[in-house]
């Protein structure tokens, strides 16, 4: 008995870890291959997007806006702007205007301000700086809904204050700004 | 004692160190109740957990980009390998729980499933240790309002874990398979 333990163990052992890799093996290759054959399929290799979870599609339908462009989108009233960051930074300081759906309450926070937005119009989207920050995602979720014409604001929040354009809020360090 | 009685031991004692044979679900097929109850429990955890990672794949495979932004949150994996991971681990919880619940290759699925189900638990811990006690796990849905609190899912995966190294044990530890078993 024993001995056909140690045997079935040392064949069994290689076996398992063959069987194992095998349906590893067939899972990657059906999973590259979905994902290929899928429009908004993810980049497997890096450096084809800068930020993970986007698409070569999705990514390419994003504009980006420079400080100065969103001030002067913002000026002219041409744009509606969408802050990302959570609402206790929101409230904090803001840009004049802008709505607040923060990633991680969207669902709720664009059912209450859905009227406010217009999916055939410009929206610039701003969160704390970071490039693939949450404004990224809010990006997605709000192209998901039909918007179209999107522009993520380089630098986020800090590059806009750093500008030295309005801002609203209760501890705003700049200008006291009115909403557009 | 009757004569019938006398003889009966010897004409139905059965040869005391046959092997029972064994199934699919790598419980010995021997008669009675304790085959009966060890065979159902097997089904019942092969079942169960089947449905588990075949459910928990669904919606990671509709929504890659989702799960791809939750395997973000967890700030373990670096950036470039956060696609690749978001798209190959929900078709391998696909093949494992095919298996499971085919019966084909028992011991290799079920260490699969045990060892994504450690993955799992060594992710929440870390997300817990690095203070994101709000955690959306991803385990299940992709969506903003699939977060739990992130002890109550380690429980959940404490069990789920306990299943899996259970019928990995019940599957494997038999050294012995039976010819055409696609154990």
């Amino acid at each position: 008995m024993m001995a056909r333990l140690r045997e079935a163990s040392g064949e069994g052992l290689l076996g398992l870890a063959a069987r194992c890799a095998v349906i590893v093996a067939v899972a990657c290759v059906v999973a590259v291959g979905v994902n290929a054959a899928r429009l908004g399929g993810l980049p497997l290799l890096p450096g084809e997007v800068p930020c993970p979870g986007v698409s070569r599609v999705l990514w390419g339908r994003f504009d980006h806006a420079e400080p100065k462009e969103a001030r002067r989108l913002w000026q002219e009233a041409s744009a509606a702007f969408v802050d990302a960051r959570p609402h206790e930074e929101y409230i904090f300081n803001h840009i004049p205007g802008a709505v607040n759906l923060p990633y991680r309450k969207f669902s709720s926070s664009f059912a209450e301000n859905e009227s406010l937005l217009a999916p055939t119009g410009v929206v610039v989207i701003y969160g704390d700086g970071k490039p693939c920050g949450d404004h990224l995602r809010v990006a997605k979720l709000l192209a998901e809904r039909g918007f179209t014409k999107i522009k993520l604001l380089d630098g986020g929040y800090p590059a806009w204050e750093a500008g030295g354009y309005p801002v609203q809020g209760g501890h705003a360090r700049g200008e006291t700004g009115v909403a557009p | 004692m009757t004569a019938r009685e006398t003889l009966a031991p010897q004409v139905a004692s059965p040869a005391p160190e046959a092997e029972p044979e064994s199934d699919s679900t790598g419980v010995p097929a021997g008669d009675g109740l304790r085959r009966s109850a060890s065979w159902w429990l097997n089904l019942a955890l092969r079942v169960g957990i089947a449905a588990v990672f075949l459910w928990a794949a669904v919606d990671k495979i509709a929504h890659p980009d989702r799960f791809a932004d939750i395997i973000t949150d967890y700030r373990i994996l670096p950036a470039c390998l956060v696609n690749p991971f978001a798209v190959v681990l929900p078709w391998v919880e696909i093949a494992v729980g095919l298996c499971l619940l085919l019966g084909l290759w028992l011991p290799a699925s079920s260490l699969l499933a045990t060892g994504m189900t450690v993955m799992f638990m060594i992710a929440i811990t870390w997300a817990l240790a690095q203070g994101y006690a709000d955690l959306h796990c991803g385990c299940f849905t992709t969506s903003q309002e699939g977060r739990g609190e992130a002890w109550g899912l380690l429980w959940r995966d404490g069990i789920l874990l306990a299943a899996c190294a259970w019928l990995f044990w019940r599957t494997w530890r038999r050294p012995v398979c039976p010819a055409g078993s696609l154990r």
